[in-house]
């Protein structure tokens, strides 16, 4: 079942009047449903961090109840809706760090291939074993000494200092390895998933 | 900004870096740690970091987050939002009702009591008890909107504000602290 089935928009409508009498089991299934998918789709890859991501979303269901009242229903359902919400708040987030100097790495543009144009469901379930199978693919096209180090580093999710220790090498010189295995690995993404072109 | 070796030239990877690109992944390094680097981190480079964190947790939604959200934001409700500030002072009864039932022990124990052989002097009027102090208040209401860091402001002026309360009571009923 998909965000625009007749089914869940008919239960959605159901949900949303319930919501507006404020009845928590009517907002919870409506938060089960969107909150998943609009961190996953929406928000973190815009946002590139958890913590950013998680803040936005809290934002993005708070902004949606106030503006309850004025909420219309045009029969495509809440989706697009929240998904606009969510989107503008991302960009908010971005402007505030980028005042503060703490700008977020986006990845959405990378990711973007790999995304389908259909409305996520309500069940949602990532392509994770699919997402993991071009990483894999796109490392194995990498030099070995790369593929170690990012295998380490954010796969095994090991310390900068146990990678070093590990590849038997310096910490400032694991750090420069980092930084060429990430532009190494960019590279071969793009030749083999496509995406955004160098330096954007 | 330097855009390192093509990694087919640099398989060792042992090629000495540039200053440039020794300043970068020093500063990708502080970005990916979470602190601010001094100078402009890598950007394709942070954002593929990124990338590959996702596609390791597959993007999920950490659940024990899922569910602090949707705690909090269960009272931002239509019909909860206005009830908010009465949760806010929901711990005033209970103060109150504590310093009633710490006091009326105390009256209770000096009217018992004994009648003094020898004349006391009279009782000086009873020191007002503490209210609570507006940060203590503050502290109440940012909590109740959810606010996790306010949490321990709280618990801070609530020591504060119970203390002074048992101090009063202490020295309104002669007792000492045990």
């Amino acid at each position: 079942v998909s965000f625009d089935d007749p089914a869940w928009l008919a239960e959605e409508r159901q949900c949303l009047g319930a919501v507006r009498r404020g009845d928590v089991k009517a907002f919870d299934r409506l938060f089960e449903a969107y909150a998943e998918p609009l961190y996953r789709r929406i928000l973190l890859p815009r946002l590139g961090d958890a913590a950013a991501a998680e803040d936005a979303l809290s934002e993005t269901f708070r902004r949606a109840l106030e503006r309850l009242d004025g909420y219309e229903d045009q029969g495509k359902g809440l989706w697009p809706y929240l998904a606009t919400i969510a989107v503008n708040q991302a960009h908010d987030v971005h402007r505030q760090r980028a005042r503060g100097g703490r700008a977020l790495a986006s990845f959405e543009a990378l990711l973007a291939p790999l995304q389908s144009a259909s409305a996520p469901s309500p069940d949602d379930a990532p392509d994770a074993a699919g997402l993991r199978s071009t990483v894999a693919r796109v490392l194995d096209a990498l030099n070995p000494r790369y593929r170690r180090v990012i295998e380490l580093r954010f796969l095994e999710e090991r310390g900068r200092d146990e990678c070093a220790a590990l590849l038997e090498i310096k910490l400032g010189t694991f750090d420069v390895l980092l930084l060429r295995a990430l532009r190494g690995f960019r590279r071969r993404w793009q030749e083999i998933v496509g995406g955004p072109p160098e330096g954007l | 900004m330097s855009q390192g070796k093509n990694d087919t030239n640099d398989a060792t990877g042992g090629d000495e870096p540039t200053p440039a690109e020794a300043r970068e992944a020093e500063a990708l390094r502080r970005a990916l740690a979470g602190e601010r680097p001094e100078s402009e981190p890598p950007q394709e480079a942070l954002e593929t970091a990124a990338l590959l964190r996702y596609a390791r947790s597959a993007g999920h939604l950490d659940p024990a987050r899922r569910e602090d959200l949707r705690g909090r934001l269960r009272s931002a409700l239509p019909g909860r939002r206005r009830r908010r500030w009465l949760w806010a002072l929901a711990p005033l009864p209970v103060v109150a009702a504590a310093a009633v039932l710490m006091t009326v022990p105390l009256s209770s124990r000096q009217s018992a009591a004994p009648v003094s052989v020898a004349p006391s002097p009279p009782p000086s009027p009873p020191s007002p008890l503490p209210l609570p102090s507006p940060s203590l208040l503050e502290a109440q209401a940012a909590a109740a909107r959810g606010d996790r860091q306010a949490l321990a402001t709280l618990d801070l002026e609530m020591r504060a504000y119970r203390k002074a309360m048992l101090d009063r009571l202490l020295e309104r009923g002669g007792g000492q602290r045990r």
